[in-house]
This record gives structure tokens, sequence and C-alpha cells, in this order.
């Protein structure tokens, strides 16, 4: 056993040795940061298996600069416009569903901002739900919100990032490896056989298996409202969606809400206030003329897979009714 | 401070550094310093708390040592001061709540007692346990620490404070002598320990973890799926183990680098052929610990059938309520406390020769009864629990909600773990070792650029607790 009164005469012994390993280690890195990731090879490369995260679907957008009409929100949005689909009935040419899991209208805001540096459509269909109008809603730190925003962005929205949290993102943007992480893994578990994600979907994802036994319907609606205020076009949320329309129209591109849809045991166990929030919802596409694409009607019980997502059958009705909404739009 | 997080990362090697940069008459003190920066990375006043218990009970064990008379007295307070301390902020509330609902459910009363809602400090069960058992060993005759500074590098050392494994003094005073001298050969198997703790713990553990989570919301929502009920509870036992060995492992690198050895809590516990057997290889530390000062302080295994199954029964019901003040955990504690104590019953009274069938046999038995119990360690109450287990035993409701890939990922994982562990007990595995100083150093230069790289991807995006730090 090799024992003395620190590591140190080890390190001196070894000096030159350390100096070849750390010199060759620091080119070797350099070599991946410069020919991997800065090159753009990594990003025109990445493949994904899971598009519901914010890292995934800027990879996917990332090779749809042709998109005409981008289709923005959360998970309900995610899984229910298949834009293949209604692209074909609005025949509005190549569209991209942008939303994703738990995104919330200051997420939605900052994923379509990302999205327009991608991409440049002419209409951007977002999607309202109920939340978006809850006076209760506000911006939530999250991963997400660190994915998609700037530290003066996060900053503008109240959250102040720690001593750890910046060197974490100043790792990152050095050293490409550590701050492309999670797509790294995305990649990783997208060389599983079956598990690439299919891009020809544009963005769509089919949320597996089922969830709408009763009493799981009963406690996903319990939890969806437990916490709602009032719906009201003034809510904190729908302030940020009507910048995001001002912003939009003045570049020049048209925009549409879209009301996703909702299982009917949210209807019967929070009817008043999701009528009060349908009421806001329109009260705020009136006032910035804004308008409203409702095909809540082309679904069913039978066409949910939860409370909020529908099942691939139920998405495509919905996508076709949502193209032909689209092409009187664009006929307007 | 996550061991897993940034700030781990920046404070093990700048405290290393440190530690032996300076005399080694120092490090002590330095490692006392960094104990309690760890600490007070979380919380200050409960840092203060702790500084506190530790004085109060280098104290008690100098009364102890020196009393002559009425130890026994003594040794019943001491420990009951202690327990207080745990009792009051992780089962005030339980007991309070639900004596107020028993009694708004049995008499039609309507109590509502304040309830203290305090944040239970870190450790703070570890601590009491390490505590315990140095009150005890010297009671029963060990010769208490007199230097304070080693006391408090025993009970407030930064790699074990949070989640242990539960240390003994018998075994960590001594090696304090050796803090003078740099082993190489612990280093390097302490730096393979982090490696392999963080592989764990964050390439295995936290993937799996939103699986298991998936289907934990499911029975909690009141339906959950036969195939999917089982397959996260599998999910379940993969990344608790993955979980709190990464953990441990992580503990017991960051202490070979500066030359202390910390016991294992893990041996291959997913082998285990009996119920017994499995206790013996699953947190080793605190089952070693329950056995010595709860189930030998009952009798242990000197008396009647019944008083041991008695006695195995209790211990292991106090092992279920130390994880947490839920009845959840009573429950499982009693699961296992009854199994025990029916394997003790059998055994005694049949006496079965070891076959590769019969070991087969107990083992498929053994791994089945985890994963059912594991599901009120898991859910985060009893209806949830049952919900789990009625759809276990083929009273499920809904389809599969976990998808091919987590289903596959988990077999094949369980699958590997199992081969791992079979290759190693059989001598096939080849011993691992790490070969820095003789591989050239531009080889050794590109193996450390490629774990660079490999680390960075794997590393989490956010840091995810480890699971026992909640205990």
């Amino acid at each position: 056993m090799d024992t003395s009164v620190g590591p140190w005469p080890i390190f001196r012994t070894h000096a030159r040795a350390i100096f070849v390993t750390v010199a060759t280690c620091v080119v070797v890195l350099a070599t991946v940061e410069i020919a991997f990731f800065r090159s753009g090879f990594f990003a025109s490369h990445v493949a994904v298996s899971d598009p519901q995260w914010p890292a995934a679907k800027l990879a996917i957008a990332a090779r749809q600069p042709d998109t005409r009409v981008l289709y923005v929100g959360d998970s309900t949005m995610m899984t229910s416009v298949i834009p293949t689909i209604a692209s074909i009935a609005c025949e509005c040419g190549p569209a991209f569903n942008g939303g994703f899991s738990a995104a919330d209208p200051w997420l939605t805001d900052a994923m379509t901002r990302r999205l327009l540096g991608i991409m440049q459509p002419t209409l951007v269909v977002i999607s309202v739900s109920p939340w978006t109008v809850d006076s209760g809603a506000h911006f939530d730190d999250s991963e997400s919100a660190r994915h998609l925003m700037s530290v003066a962005e996060l900053e503008a929205r109240g959250i102040s990032l720690d001593l750890e949290q910046r060197i974490d993102r100043g790792i990152g943007a050095l050293w490409s490896a550590y701050g492309q992480r999670q797509l790294l893994k995305e990649w990783a578990s997208a060389l599983t056989p079956d598990q690439r994600y299919d891009e020809r979907l544009l963005g769509y994802y089919v949320a597996p298996g089922s969830a709408n036994s009763y009493a799981r319907l009963l406690a996903q609606t319990e939890r969806l409202f437990e916490d709602v205020g009032d719906a009201s076009p003034s809510a904190p949320g729908a302030m940020v969606i009507r910048a995001l329309v001002d912003d939009l129209r003045a570049r020049g591109i048209a925009v549409a809400f879209l009301v996703p849809p909702l299982h009917s045991a949210a209807l019967e166990h929070a009817g008043p206030y999701l009528d009060r929030a349908d009421a806001a919802i329109r009260e705020l596409a009136g006032e910035r003329e804004v308008p409203v694409i409702d095909c809540r009607a082309t679904v069913t019980a039978a066409d949910f897979r939860d409370v909020t997502h529908l099942v691939e059958p139920g998405a495509e009705r919905h996508s076709r009714c949502v193209g032909e909404r689209i092409r009187t739009i664009v006929g307007d | 401070m996550l061991f897993n997080s940034l700030a781990y990362l920046i404070f093990l090697p700048l405290t290393w550094v440190v530690f032996w940069a300076i005399p080694a008459r120092r490090r002590l003190e330095w490692m006392l310093i960094a104990s309690y920066v760890f600490y007070a990375s979380w919380s200050i006043p409960y840092a203060a708390m702790i500084f506190g218990l530790v004085v109060v009970n280098y104290v008690f064990g100098l009364i102890l040592g020196r009393a002559t008379d009425r130890r026994r007295a003594f040794l019943t307070l001491f420990i009951a001061l202690d327990l207080a301390v745990l009792g009051i902020f992780k089962y005030f509330d339980f007991f309070v709540g639900s004596f107020a609902g028993a009694a708004n459910a049995a008499l039609g009363a309507q109590l509502d007692p304040p309830m203290l809602d305090w944040v239970l400090p870190l450790g703070i069960s570890f601590f009491t346990f390490e505590f315990i058992h140095y009150l005890v060993d010297i009671y029963r005759g060990d010769v208490p620490v007199h230097s304070f500074t080693k006391f408090h590098v025993f009970t407030a050392f930064f790699p074990t404070q949070i989640a242990g494994p539960i240390k003994r003094f018998q075994q960590f005073v001594p090696s304090l002598a050796s803090i003078g001298h740099f082993d190489i050969g612990l280093a390097k198997e302490g730096l393979w320990l982090i490696g392999r703790g963080l592989i764990k713990k964050v390439l295995l553990g936290d993937r799996i973890a939103p699986w298991v989570n998936e289907g934990v919301r499911a029975a909690t929502d009141g339906a959950i799926g036969t195939t999917d009920a089982w397959m996260t509870m599998l999910a379940f036992a993969l990344q608790v183990y993955f979980d709190f060995s990464g953990y441990t492992d992580i503990a017991r690198g960051s202490a070979a680098l500066f030359g202390f050895r910390i016991p294992i809590n893990f041996n291959m516990p997913y082998l285990a052929t009996s119920l017994a057997d499995f206790w013996r290889r699953w947190h080793i530390s605190l089952s070693t610990w329950l056995r010595d000062y709860v189930y030998f302080a009952l009798g242990g295994s000197r008396r009647t059938t019944p008083i041991v199954m008695r006695n195995l029964f209790l211990t292991m019901v106090i092992a279920g309520l130390w994880h947490g003040a839920a009845w959840h955990y009573a429950v499982f504690g009693a699961i296992w406390g009854v199994g025990l104590a029916v394997q003790h019953a059998l055994q005694k009274r049949f006496s079965l020769p070891s076959s590769p069938v019969l070991a087969v046999g107990g083992w498929l038995f053994t791994m089945l009864f985890y994963l059912v119990s594991l599901a009120f360690f898991r859910c985060p109450d009893l209806d949830a629990a049952s919900v789990m287990v009625r759809a276990m035993f083929g009273q499920g409701a809904g389809e599969g909600t976990q998808t091919l890939r987590a289903s596959l990922f988990v077999m094949g994982t369980a699958a590997a773990l199992l081969l791992t562990w079979i290759a190693a007990r059989q001598g096939w595995w080849p011993a691992l070792r790490m070969p820095t100083w003789r591989l050239r150093p531009v080889a050794l230069g590109i193996a450390a650029s490629i774990a660079i790289v490999v680390a960075s991807a794997a590393a989490p995006q956010g840091n995810e607790a480890f699971f026992y730090f909640q205990f």
C-alpha cells in the first residue's frame, strides 16, 4: 500500500505524465466541441425519442424551416392536432406542432419566439386553454423555462438565478455536451430499436395507453381544477397571449386561437368555470379580432386517453376540422 | 447540497485539496468546517441544532462512561431525550393527527389539534441512531470518545450525515488516527465508487423514476392495470436500489478520498433466498442497528418461539416507522414482521436441506414478497397501496400507461443487474481495477475526455434528490 503524508509527492513524481494527460484531454474535448457541436453536425443529425419536451421539439423544428402554419400551446395542442392531416384539409402548406408538455402561456410565448427563429410561418395557431385565462395562473420557474428563456427573460419574469445556476449555465454555454445533455440523452434513447420519433408526424405526439377509467378521470379532473381562480380576459396568462398576438401581427403573421377539447368529465366537474373560461377566451379573441377555432364537437368521450389528451382517431377527426377552419380563415 | 449537484462537484475537490494541503493536526477541524458548510448549505438553523445535539450527546457519553450507579436510568433518560427530538420533528404531527382522526371517527368528536408542520431536519433519523448506538455501547462497556473533535467528526462527517450508512464509532474513530497518511489505493477506490454511484443514481435510478411516478399516480387515482402494477413495483425496486446504493457508493467514495472507510450498505440484495437473508443484504447498516439495539433489547432469539416472533414483528414495525411517519410505512414494516416471524416459526419446525431448487424457490418467493410489500413503501397512503396490491393480484383496472420502452428498459435492467450479481458471486466477473498510472498519458487523456463527455451528457437536468433523504 502506497502511503505518504499527502497526494502531492505523487503528483510531483508524475508531473510530466499529468501534464500530457491534461493537455490531451483538453485537445480532445476542444475537438469534440468544435467538430461535433459548433459545426452544426449535432443539430442536423440529432434524433429524438420523445418530442414532449422543449429541447426535443426545437431539435425537430430545426429541420422544418418551410413551415407555413405553426401550432403552439401545451400538451392538449400536441396531442390533438396532426399537422399533416390539418395541412391537407386547409391546403395551406406545411405545418408543425410546437405544443409541448406543461406549457403555460409564458412558456408558449417563449417557445413561439424560439420557433420563429427557425421558421417563417404565415399563420400561428395558439392553443388557449381555460387555464390561460385563469386569474390565479402565474409564471413558474421550471426546467422548461430555463431551457427556453435567457437569463434576462427569466429575470424579467421575476426569477433570479443563484450562483450555482449561473455557473451551470456558463458551463453549458461553454461546453455543449453539458449544455445539450438533455438532447444527447434523447438521441441515445432514439438509438433503441423502434424508439426513434417519426419526424413525419411533425411534432404531433400520441400519448401511450389509456387512463380513462372513471376513477382516474375523476382524480385527474379534481387535480386540474383544485387550484383554479376565476376566468378573466385580463388574467396574467391572457395578457401574455395578448402581447404575443400583437408581436406576431407586428411581424406580419396571422394568428388564430384554438380551444382545446376536454373530456366530458371535466365539464361535469367544472362546468360553470369552463363556461366562464370559454366566455373569457372569446372576449380576449374578440378584443384583438383573433378568429377562434373550436372543433370540440368533433370528438366524443371515447376519443380521449384521459381528461385532456386525445387518442389518435380523435386527433385525426379534430385535425381535419381544424384544417377546414383554417382554410376558411386563410380564405377570408 | 446534493451529491449529484454541481455544488458538490465544486465542494468535494476544494475540500479535498485543502484537507491534504494543511498540516495533519488541522485536518479534523477542517473536516468539521466542511461538514457544517455542507449541512448549512441546506439550513443554517438546523446545522446549529445538529451542533447542539452533538454537544449534548458528547456530554451524555462522558457521564455514562463515568457513572458507576444508576447507569440504566441515565441511559434511558439520554435515549429518551434523543428520541424526543426525533419524535417532535418526525412523529408529533403523525401521532396527534392519527389520535384525533381515530377519536373523531370513534366518538364523533370534532378534534382539530394544531400541527407543528415543521420541516424535518435532513438526516435527523441517521444522527439519532448513531447517538443511540454510541450511548448504548458505552453503557454496555465501551470507552467513550474523550476527544470532542473526534466525536464531532464521527457524528457530523459530511459524506454520511444525510442518509448514512449508519456508522459505528468503534470502527470510525480509530481510523482518525491515520488521517496523516494519503492512501492512493483507497483514493482510487473512492473515485471508482463515486463514478459507480453517479451512474446508478443518474443514469439508472433517475431514469426509471418517472415511470414509477406514473404508476403510483394511477394507483393514487384509484385505477391501475395488473401488468402496470407489477411493472411499476419492479421499476421501483430498481429505482430505490440504484438511488440508495448509488448514494451509498458516493458517500463511501467521498469518505475514501479523505482516507476513511465506511461500511457497505448493500450486498446483492435481490439475490436473497429468504426474507431474513434479504435484510442481511439490504440497508445493512440499518438492519444491523435494528438487530443490535431493538431486536436484542427485546430479547432477541434466545426466547420461546412466540416471543421471538413478537420481537421480529415489533422490530420490523419500528423499521417501517423509521422510514416515515405514516401508516403505510407501519404496514410495510408489519408485513415484513409477519413474514419474518412466520419464516422463523417454520424454520424451527421444519429443517429443510439446502438445495438449488429450494434456493430458487426461496428467491422467487422473497422477490414476490418484496415487490408486493413495496406497494406500501412507495404509495403515498394506504388507499393507493391497496389499489396497487389489488391490481397486482388481478383486480386491476385500465389499460397500460407504461410504455413498451419503459417496460423493456425495466425488465432489461433487472435482468442485467441479476446477471451481473450472479457473475460476480460466481467469480466470472473480472476484477475491475483503475489502471491510471499504467496507461500511457495520451491514452489516459483520451479515456478521461471520453469519461467527461459521457458524464456531461449523463448529468441530470435538475438535481433529483435521493429517495432516502426524506427519511
